[in-house]
């Protein structure tokens, strides 16, 4: 190897790190004192000598300044003309908002009489309720310059957990003559305006600019024809996310049900079966050419920008593979005719950018307005429209609304800091489903009017086990695996048969067992099948809340009875898988099961100090379990801690000592080794109606307990050092019916 | 600040015809020196540097604020012995703070007598030697003019 002497080079002494004028200058002085000694010597800063080379020193400044200015606007924590930030923030997938509208629950409230057919359980006669259209326009009272308008439909044909129903009025025998029905929906600040664009000839990535700077949201875009136009994320994005509200929808209409926000079915007897949950949209994804994005710019000026596609005159899209730019034409080196020759490689370059609009009009509404002005006081949204939009016949009922909270979240523009923070936190999310706590978190993210999650709980399934109940059955060791002794096992048998000259039924059995998993994996691959679950690799156990706010979902009747009303909802989970689609990963097989219920009940016995009021000591301890086991606090697999519930009874006034505190489905298993006779729960049964027990050919579901309860749990066995484990399987404690199943000794 | 020559034998280079000091003030092209005529002398290149100072107004250079000299703010002021001394005061001020190695010999200010009919002018003529040199006498002529 080639040692280079060291004397051999001369280092430079030009500083590539010099960026601003004084080092420059230093370096540049260097640089004519090494170079040229005999040329130059006057550095004196008087000189003109001088002056020229300060004038190279700030030229190369200002050089500097530029690449540093243009690297530096180029990252987005650094960066800082707006214009810049607001298109790194776009090309993160950000768009900028020009203002952000204020939002309200308004709450509409509907008077009907009593439905007195039962004389003894009067109840509203749903019969007189209406459906209001969104878009209500509700006027505030102390600014006259200041609209929201509802972002949803107000139906009162339906209730959910959230409404409330009171009694208005009573007759003479104090029974209900009258009922106040409430609904909240969502309001925001600003004002539909109407815009049109007549386009000619059409041209690529038209861009259509609102006359306004505040512009919230885009509300439609239709064209002359009749036809809309989608706003998108990005324009490549071909699926369009579709609600549509129950009244509209046809599929609803199936098994002979009228068109309801509860879905129904026609079980195996024929006899209809209605969904107890509500879920009034259903969401689907519809492929669509028409399509634009939404640009904002420095300016706040709001574009609406279609795509690259161009459709000849004349010819219509009947296919969702279009070859929009080609249909007609001839391209050197393209196959005209599609009808024989597809080029697959078509479709994408020239059609997923979407069309772009041509020869007709378009019409585009907008909402304008928002801001910090917005976020007006409570019950200043209270003035009726004069006419109100109602879907079905126009009604004379009496509706009222209201604000009962202020109006929050209404904002100006973005500033830079704010676009930037919010830049890098949606690059992050990506918006896609990886992790476990990503699938949580975006189906807790489900639009409440395809159906409101109560709890969740996602499990990754490993593999080789991902399919337990397809592959339980193989596992003819009892070793909790498929394996090769399970291969050997049947091998084993087939040959004692064939030496027999019979097959025994042990065989027979797992003959079966393989002719069934078989037939379940040719079922996965049948492509008409939507609905297979085939080997899953995310499963989400879902709960929801029925109309008194109590869970609802029950995993194992659900697998048994699919027309059951006593598991989620189908519209429910239809939706959800829908939703899912466009955020899961492509090699994820998503599974959606009910959870778990485990409810239990209360028992404790304290201490009061010697003046307190025993009675007010009791209620406040119930009142204090009640709220600490608030069901918006429990979540799956989440144990129960008896000792941070003593602490909290300890806390309570006038109590001097927790002697024991018992969570429970029966009875209290710290007092009495074995059950007593009649337990403090659920009379001689305990606080839930399934329970799974040990038969000959594994478990059997039995469901022969209390109504209206979940499973059977051994909190005896679980408790363990003042915690309550949970149970393996995902599941929540629900502390239901508070009121019965509190109870407690004060002595 | 000005660079001291700090050298043990003082302006020897000024005995070298090949060896260049700094650039004329005006900027025209050299015999042999290149692109632009140089001097070959110290003291031609302190009387150059002393006539771009007093031609600098403060500001003009780039970078350099505080460089230059406030002469043309007095030109309208009367013509009498305290604009004199004020013209005098800067000058030396100045030098002062650019030249630490020159010693100001004698500055005499005129008004211009006839050549100042109908415009403002201030005549300089500034005496000066260099420390290292005391023998080496110079003097440098500046005008300042300015339209009524």
């Amino acid at each position: 190897m080639y040692n280079h002497k060291k004397k051999e080079y001369k280092e430079s002494n030009v500083n590539y790190l010099n960026k601003d004028f004084f080092s420059l200058r230093d370096s540049l002085i260097n640089y004519a004192k090494t170079y040229f000694p005999n040329s130059y010597k006057d550095f004196n800063e008087t000189s003109p000598g001088m002056m020229l080379i300060e004038m190279s020193a700030y030229v190369g400044d200002v050089l500097s300044f530029y690449i540093d200015q243009q690297y530096k606007e180029m990252l987005l924590p650094l960066a800082e003309e707006r214009r810049n930030i607001v298109k790194i923030a776009n090309m993160l997938g950000y768009k900028v908002k020009p203002i952000v509208p204020a939002s309200a629950p308004i709450t509409f409230t509907q008077t009907v009489d009593a439905d007195t057919s039962d004389p003894m359980n009067p109840k509203p006669n749903y019969s007189q309720t209406v459906t209001l259209d969104k878009g209500i326009k509700l006027a505030s009272t102390t600014d006259t310059t200041l609209f929201f308008e509802t972002t949803d439909v107000v139906d009162f044909k339906y209730s959910s957990s959230l409404d409330t129903i009171t009694v208005a009025q009573t007759d003479e025998d104090g029974l209900a003559s009258k009922y106040n029905l409430t609904r909240n929906i969502m309001a925001v600040s600003g004002e539909t305006k109407t815009i049109t664009f007549t386009v000619s000839q059409p041209s690529k990535f038209l861009k259509l600019s609102l006359p306004e700077t505040n512009v919230s949201s885009i509300i439609d875009c239709v064209d002359s024809n009749g036809n809309k136009w989608y706003e998108v994320e990005y324009l490549a994005q071909d699926k369009v996310p579709v609600s549509t509200y129950y009244t509209e929808d046809t599929s609803r209409y199936n098994d002979d049900v009228n068109a309801s926000a509860y879905n129904g079915y026609s079980d195996e007897s024929g006899n209809l079966v209605v969904e107890e949950i509500a879920i009034p949209y259903s969401l689907e994804y519809i492929k669509s050419g028409k399509r634009f994005v939404t640009e904002v710019n420095e300016n706040n000026i709001t574009s609406i920008c279609f795509g690259n596609g161009i459709l000849k005159n004349g010819v219509a899209q009947t296919s969702d593979f279009l070859q929009t730019e080609q249909v007609g034409f001839t391209v050197p080196g393209d196959i005209q005719d599609l009808a024989n020759y597809v080029d697959p490689a078509l479709g994408d370059v020239y059609s997923t950018l979407g069309e772009t609009p041509n020869n007709i009009t378009l019409t585009v509404r907008y909402r304008v307005g928002g801001g910090l002005n917005a976020n007006t006081t409570a019950g200043t949204l209270n003035s009726t429209p004069n006419s109100l939009p109602f879907i079905g016949s126009p009604s004379t009922a009496t509706i009222t609304m209201t604000n009962n909270e202020p109006a929050y979240g209404g904002a100006n523009t973005e500033d830079l800091s704010e676009i930037k923070e919010r830049a890098r936190a949606f690059f992050t999310t990506q918006n896609r489903c990886v992790t476990k706590e990503d699938y949580e978190a975006r189906i807790m993210n489900l639009p409440s009017q395809f159906g409101k999650i109560a709890k969740v709980y996602v499990e990754r399934l490993a593999a080789g086990i991902t399919a337990p109940g397809l592959l339980q059955p193989l596992d003819f060791d009892n070793s909790n695996q498929f394996n090769s002794e399970d291969i050997a096992n049947m091998e084993t048998d087939i040959l004692t048969s064939i030496n027999d000259g019979g097959i025994t039924p042990e065989l027979q059995t797992k003959l079966g067992a393989l002719s069934n998993f078989a037939q379940t994996i040719a079922g996965a691959y049948n492509t008409s099948n939507t609905e297979s679950n085939f080997i899953p690799t995310i499963r989400a156990h879902i709960l929801v809340y029925d109309v008194n706010g109590n869970l609802h979902g029950n995993p194992l009747i659900g697998v048994n009875s699919p027309t059951s009303t006593a598991d989620v909802p189908d519209t429910l989970f239809k939706n959800l898988k829908t939703y899912l689609s466009r955020y899961r990963m492509i090699t994820d097989e998503v599974d959606l099961v009910d959870g778990f219920i485990i409810n239990f009940g209360v028992l404790f016995d304290i201490t009061a100090q010697r003046f307190a009021n025993k009675q007010e000591v009791k209620i406040k301890c119930i009142n204090k379990i009640i709220d600490y086991f608030d069901i918006n606090t429990q979540q799956f697999k989440q144990p129960i801690f008896v000792k941070d519930l003593e602490y909290e009874l300890g806390g309570v006034d006038g109590v001097r000592n927790v002697n024991h505190i018992t969570v429970t489905q029966d009875y209290d298993y710290q007092l009495y080794d074995n059950p007593p006779a009649s337990f403090e729960f659920g009379g001689t049964n305990g606080l839930y109606k399934y329970s799974i027990e040990p038969s000959q050919d594994g478990v059997i579901l039995n469901a022969n307990g209390l109504d209206g309860y979940g499973y059977k749990y051994d909190f005896k066995e679980a408790f363990e050092d003042g915690v309550i484990k949970p149970s393996i399987e995902p599941a929540v404690f629900e502390l239901k019916n508070p009121f019965e199943n509190v109870k407690g000794i004060v002595r | 600040m000005a660079i001291i020559d700090k050298s043990k034998t003082a302006f020897i280079n000024d005995n070298d015809e090949n060896i260049f000091i700094g650039i004329e003030n005006k900027f025209i092209k050299g015999d042999i020196e290149g692109w632009f005529k140089c001097t070959k002398t110290t003291i031609n290149a302190v009387k150059e540097n002393i006539r771009s100072i007093l031609k600098t107004e403060k500001g003009e250079r780039i970078m350099q604020p505080n460089l230059g000299i406030g002469l043309r703010a007095l030109l309208f002021n009367p013509v009498d012995e305290g604009t004199n001394i004020l013209i005098q005061e800067e000058i030396t001020g100045v030098i002062a703070k650019y030249f630490p190695f020159v010693t100001i010999t004698d500055i005499e200010v005129n008004d211009g007598g006839e050549d100042a009919i109908g415009k403002a002018l201030v005549q300089v003529k500034i005496g000066f030697m260099i420390n290292n040199n005391p023998n080496l006498l110079d003097t440098v002529d500046v005008e300042f003019e300015g339209e009524y």
